[in-house]
């Protein structure tokens, strides 16, 4: 199994970013054991080293730890710390990008409430 | 413990005026995944060959587990080289090669290998030049991973194989490693298709090494500017420019080096768009416009 | 040792070039002189045994470039190579020269297979004592493969080039002999010497040949790249 890899970034962001996803749409419960490092290399085929160092970035970030012996586990709270950072994360990426564009085709804030409710509808 | 598989210093092989490799100097550490990339001719299959003593270098230092490979059986037994036309005896079958390795490579698994042989629908018993292209380079693949050899160098090893039997040599290459790791060279032109599966990327150009770098630290490490050229010079001012498209008014540039959050907002204002160059563009870059890229080496 | 005993491998491997082949060159050589034999009726005294003399020397060429770059490309070092495949080749005409013998008594034994047929009881080469002549018949196959592998070296090793060379330096050398023993008038003596030699005294002369040929060979297999 494959998945589509961007190799114009780090991958190890990427291993981080999809461990991370996984934790935060319930599909690494807390207190759950995370995939060791060979099998996120076989899974993605990435270099083993790099998968390492991926779920290394989150247990700096205390987000998973280390049972020893047994292997990673995803930490209590764990998804409440991530739903805020991509809360941070989602401001910089969409709402700002948004109104930038809004404002160069001359969409009012008005205008722009509008579609997202229309949206919201879908 | 070995501090490092292999070591180059100042390697060189001439031929008469032409300097095939030029002074190359890299260390391969135990257990990675290397990259030895570079257009054909650069001279990466020649630094394999001395590599293995199959080339005598001109001039410079090599080693190879800490001593050198000419006619050293310590040395020797632990490596396996597996290149793109690589030679078997006429009468050899598939069975006469496999077996044979068994008895060459120490490390070998024979298991893994049937397996092997299993995957790519080789047949045992027919004669190795009566196999086709692919067949032929699977045998290659075939020995190189079931040798297990501590220095394991696959130089093109896929000529004729298509995607399906390439990914499948991925696929088993890295599940393999991760239970056996091992130092690993991949040579080869396809670097989309294996550059997830490297650790360290080393780039030959032009008989040098023009990158020896972190394949992580070079993944993001470059990216392109494009908008009006007056607003693209202005923003690629002082950085390391890799290339240059124009485009009527317009121009595309590649700049070498990470953006900061302050840069991003300036090349926003600028109306500029920014794109990030994968790790195959870098390299073909890189190595496609050599008078351009004069500040692209790097480390 | 052991490594030595991969080379052995690695030619045993290879059945049609050091059994398949030779067997059916002397084989259908064979066959033709009986079956020519039988028809005419008359006693035939065939030189249809050389073809396998022969063999051996093309044996020696070839058996560089069919193997030697595999070899070196397998991790094999080059005095293994060299030590494996000479230790080959000297067993491989170990037992032809007794199988010729065999096939010599065979062919004495049956009266010359019924029809007259000398293929194998040949005059001169059958002069001597049976370790005489099993003598002669290893040190010619020996010698041969080693003048064919001696050419393979050089070809290996200088390429197309060094045995141009070789060639030229060779046909010089053979002339200036010559009119050296021309205008010293040593025709007679060299070839009353010559006649005198029985083939067993004939074949102790191939020894320092053989050696001669084996050492060029091994120093330069030894430089040699793939």
């Amino acid at each position: 199994m494959t998945l589509i890899i961007d190799d114009s970034r780090p991958i190890f962001m990427q291993i981080a970013e999809r461990i991370e996803d996984d934790i935060i749409q319930g599909r690494l419960p807390e207190e759950s054991q995370v995939p060791s490092k060979n099998e996120f290399a076989s899974f993605y085929q990435i270099n083993p080293a790099t998968a390492a160092k991926g779920v290394n970035l989150l247990v700096d970030e205390g987000i998973l730890y280390k049972k020893r012996g047994i292997g990673m586990f995803v930490a209590t709270g764990a998804r409440a710390v991530l739903v805020e950072k991509r809360k941070e994360q989602f401001f910089e990426q969409y709402v700002v990008t948004m109104m930038r564009e809004a404002e160069k085709l001359g969409i009012s804030t008005d205008q722009l409430t509008d579609m997202i409710r229309r949206g919201d509808a879908k | 413990m070995m501090s490092s598989v292999v070591e180059l210093k100042k390697l060189t092989k001439s031929y008469g005026d032409v300097t095939a490799v030029n002074e190359v100097s890299f260390t391969l550490e135990p257990d990675k995944i290397y990259g030895l990339l570079g257009r054909n001719g650069a001279g990466k299959t020649t630094i394999m060959h001395m590599i293995t003593a199959q080339l005598f270098a001109t001039s410079g230092e090599l080693k190879v587990f800490g001593e050198a490979p000419y006619e050293n059986s310590r040395v020797l037994s632990q490596v396996c080289f597996i290149k793109e036309s690589q030679k078997y005896p006429d009468n050899y079958t598939v069975k006469d090669v496999l077996e044979l390795s068994s008895s060459l490579f120490p490390n070998w698994d024979r298991q893994f290998a049937n397996e092997l042989v299993v995957d790519f629908q080789l047949p045992l018993k027919r004669k190795m030049k009566k196999l086709s292209r692919g067949m032929h380079s699977s045998v290659g693949i075939i020995v190189g991973l079931a040798s297990r050899a501590p220095l394991t160098i696959f130089d093109e090893p896929y000529l004729g194989l298509d995607a399906v039997a390439r990914a499948l040599f991925y696929d088993r290459l890295i599940d393999d490693y991760a239970d056996n790791p091992r130092t690993i060279v991949l040579s080869t032109h396809l670097i989309d298709e294996v550059s997830r599966l490297l650790e360290h990327i080393i780039v030959i150009d032009g008989g040098k090494v023009l990158i020896n770098e972190d394949a992580e630290e070079l993944r993001g490490s470059a990216y392109t500017v494009a908008g009006t050229a007056t607003a693209v010079e202005s923003f690629i001012a002082g950085k390391t420019v890799i290339s240059r498209e124009p485009f009527g008014s317009l121009l595309t540039a590649g700049v070498t080096g990470r953006l900061s959050e302050q840069e991003r907002k300036k090349a926003d204002s600028l109306g500029l768009a920014i794109a990030a160059i994968s790790l195959q563009q870098l390299i073909v870059q890189l190595t496609s416009r050599k008078k351009d890229v004069k500040g692209g080496a790097r480390g | 040792m052991n490594r030595v005993n991969n080379v052995l491998k690695m030619h045993q491997r290879d059945k049609f070039a050091w059994m398949i082949i030779p067997s059916m060159i002397l084989g259908s050589s064979f066959l033709v002189n009986l079956i020519v034999g039988f028809l005419s009726g008359v006693e035939i005294y065939t030189g249809g045994l050389m073809s396998i003399f022969i063999y051996m020397f093309v044996l020696g060429i070839i058996v560089l470039p069919q193997t030697f770059p595999f070899a070196i490309s397998f991790s094999i070092r080059r005095t293994d190579y060299f030590l494996g495949t000479t230790l080959h080749a000297v067993t491989n005409g170990f037992l032809m020269a007794i199988g010729l013998l065999l096939l010599s008594a065979i062919e004495k034994a049956t009266n010359f297979w019924g029809t007259g047929l000398h293929f194998f009881h040949l005059p001169y080469l059958t002069d001597g004592n049976i370790v005489q002549q099993f003598i002669f018949n290893f040190l010619t196959f020996v010698l041969l493969f080693f003048w064919g592998f001696i050419i393979g070296s050089v070809f290996r090793k200088f390429r197309a080039v060094g045995l141009f060379v070789l060639t030229l330096a060779c046909l010089l050398a053979t002339t200036v002999l010559t009119v050296v023993i021309i205008s010293y008038d040593w025709w007679d003596n060299i070839a009353n010497w010559i006649v005198d030699l029985t083939a067993f005294e004939l074949s102790l002369w191939f020894l320092p040949v053989i050696l001669c040929y084996a050492v060029i060979s091994f120093v330069l297999i030894r430089r040699s790249t793939v």
